[in-house]
């Protein structure tokens, strides 16, 4: 019985809804389509809203977790089955190539200029990624792979401001608060913490925060993974390596931040580099990667750079064994906006 | 009235189907609750309890109900997109989550230590391991919490959940990564 399967058997049995309440529910929902309340939605960047999409989850905090250097580059997917996930790896050990690629990005990354920010503006993210999945699900495989076009918007200072979140056209606020039927946003939830987030949840402000030693800073991002769970089990390696690809992926990363995150991960063992590797648009660019058991499988997780700038262009996560890529992106676009849902000018690759 | 918890037959109409019927004849989206309230009132009542998961069930599909001209009908499975929403109604909860979670730990170590004392010589069984598992839930980040419990109490896959909560496909599967490495040191110890 694997871990999955063992968390969901020890809250058997679930507590049965109070008798009539799925009556009483059922009933309500019958009343709505019956009335077939006005639907409002957000007022967000003026522009007509989308059809289609999903409904955010429990949060702007939940939402992000990615960040990268610094400015922009394009990215598209490209084959979702490359033959052999792409070439060897250079080196098995940390503190070799991988490393000393690692530093050239770190000094690369460092070299970019920092933006000026506001509190009140927003950072813009676009990008494509394609995702499969070879989980087994009720008898049948889901293997359908999955694209998204998506643009996101996120305040550089406070989570609790609302962002704006659009996939493949669907329009969907980003809050830590709960959005109601009409679009409300109820600020009344308690238990809900605003500020500059935290390291599973970073705004700008808080990556700015983040110390420059790289050593200091992997011992944090450890520390903050690991803690209360006693440990030994956990392999904090490669949770350190997922957490500083969290950050890399979905966000805007001051320089002197992204140059410490980029030299913390050449102090994690089992780095290793692979010299020419494609994004999800295609882009082929040179990587480093790790591998990472999960549920019984090897997976090698890769952060792809542009061989002539060193930026951040996207990441992969395939299956060592089969090839099969499951997750791949490619960063289209970054930059600081003055609000939600405002596009940065076409000429502004910052 | 008996519910439906279960996705459609080859031979019923497709989710999507129903709710862009549903866009025409509002009263349609009755089939979808029929189809899902068993699922999600059991998801939300594995984290919040009963009580609270009654409310949460309701108001999940009066909201997915109001909102129901935005879902994606080139997707024809609902499940991501409802369970997005309920995500969403048990972080109002957030508190009373943890609480649940703490009180089980402690709840979960005197069902190893004295009722279920020979399974434990033997082989802890899954609802012996409660106890630990919950500590393990109250120590995880709400975030790697999310996807978590989206696959394994939604049975959703890492990429459903991270389009249920708005995340990357590849920010959902490093959340999934850690949070299962964290239950998996509960389990290892525990054992």
């Amino acid at each position: 019985m694997d871990d999955l399967t063992t968390l969901r058997e020890a809250w058997e049995p679930v507590d049965p809804p109070a008798p009539g309440r799925q009556t009483a529910a059922r009933m309500a929902l019958l009343q709505a389509a019956s009335a077939e309340l006005p639907i409002r939605e957000l007022p967000l960047a003026g522009q007509p809203p989308a059809r289609g999409g999903w409904r955010r989850g429990t949060g702007y905090g939940a939402l992000i977790a990615g960040a990268a250097a610094a400015a922009v580059t394009a990215v598209v997917l490209v084959a979702f089955h490359p033959a052999g996930a792409g070439s060897r790896p250079a080196a098995r050990h940390a503190g070799t190539p991988a490393a000393r690629l690692l530093a050239k990005i770190a000094t690369a990354a460092a070299a970019q200029p920092a933006a000026r920010v506001r509190d009140s503006e927003f950072e813009y993210i676009k990008s494509y990624a394609i995702s499969t999945s070879d989980v087994i699900k009720g008898g049948h495989e889901k293997a359908a792979l999955r694209k998204d076009r998506r643009q996101v918007w996120q305040s550089v200072s406070d989570t609790c401001r609302t962002g704006l979140l659009i996939d493949n056209g669907s329009r969907t606020p980003l809050s830590p608060y709960p959005v109601s039927a009409t679009g409300k946003i109820d600020k009344s939830s308690p238990g809900i913490i605003c500020g500059k987030g935290n390291l599973s949840s970073p705004t700008y402000r808080m990556l700015q925060s983040l110390p420059a030693s790289p050593r200091i800073l992997l011992n944090r991002i450890m520390a903050a993974e690991g803690a209360g769970h006693g440990g030994k089990a956990i392999d904090k390696n490669s949770v350190a390596f997922g957490a500083i690809g969290d950050l890399l992926r979905e966000q805007i990363v001051p320089p002197r931040v992204s140059a410490a995150l980029y030299r913390a991960a050449g102090l994690i063992p089992g780095v290793t580099l692979l010299t020419d590797q494609p994004t999800a648009t295609g882009q082929r660019g040179i990587a480093v990667g790790r591998e990472i058991m999960s549920g019984g499988q090897k997976y090698m997780h890769e952060w792809i750079f542009s061989k002539s700038t060193l930026q951040y262009i996207g990441e992969r996560d395939f299956n060592v064994r089969t090839g099969a890529v499951n997750t791949a992106s490619a960063i289209l676009r970054r930059s600081f906006v003055s609000h939600a849902g405002q596009y940065p000018p076409a000429s502004n690759h910052s | 009235m008996a519910a439906v918890t279960r996705a459609p037959t080859a031979l019923e109409s497709s989710d999507a189907a129903v709710i862009e019927r549903s866009w025409r004849e509002p009263e349609c989206f009755a089939d979808l609750f029929d189809r899902y309230y068993g699922q999600v009132h059991r998801f939300a009542a594995r984290r919040l309890g009963g009580s609270l998961a009654d409310d949460v069930t309701a108001e999940t599909f009066l909201v997915a109900f109001a909102r129901r001209q935005q879902f994606d009908i080139s997707r024809p499975d609902a499940r991501p997109w409802l369970f997005g929403i309920a995500s969403n109604m048990v972080a109002r909860h957030h508190r009373a989550e943890i609480r649940r979670y703490r009180m089980l730990s402690r709840a979960g170590l005197a069902e190893v230590s004295e009722g279920h004392a020979d399974q434990v010589v033997a082989r802890l069984d899954a609802r012996a391991l409660r106890g630990p598992l919950a500590a393990a839930l109250a120590g995880i980040s709400e975030a790697d919490r999310d996807v978590l419990l989206l696959v394994a109490w939604a049975e959703l896959t890492s990429e459903e959940a991270g389009a249920a909560l708005g995340i990357p496909a590849g920010t959902a599967r490093s959340r999934l990564h850690r949070a299962r490495k964290k239950i998996q040191a509960a389990l290892a110890q525990a054992r």
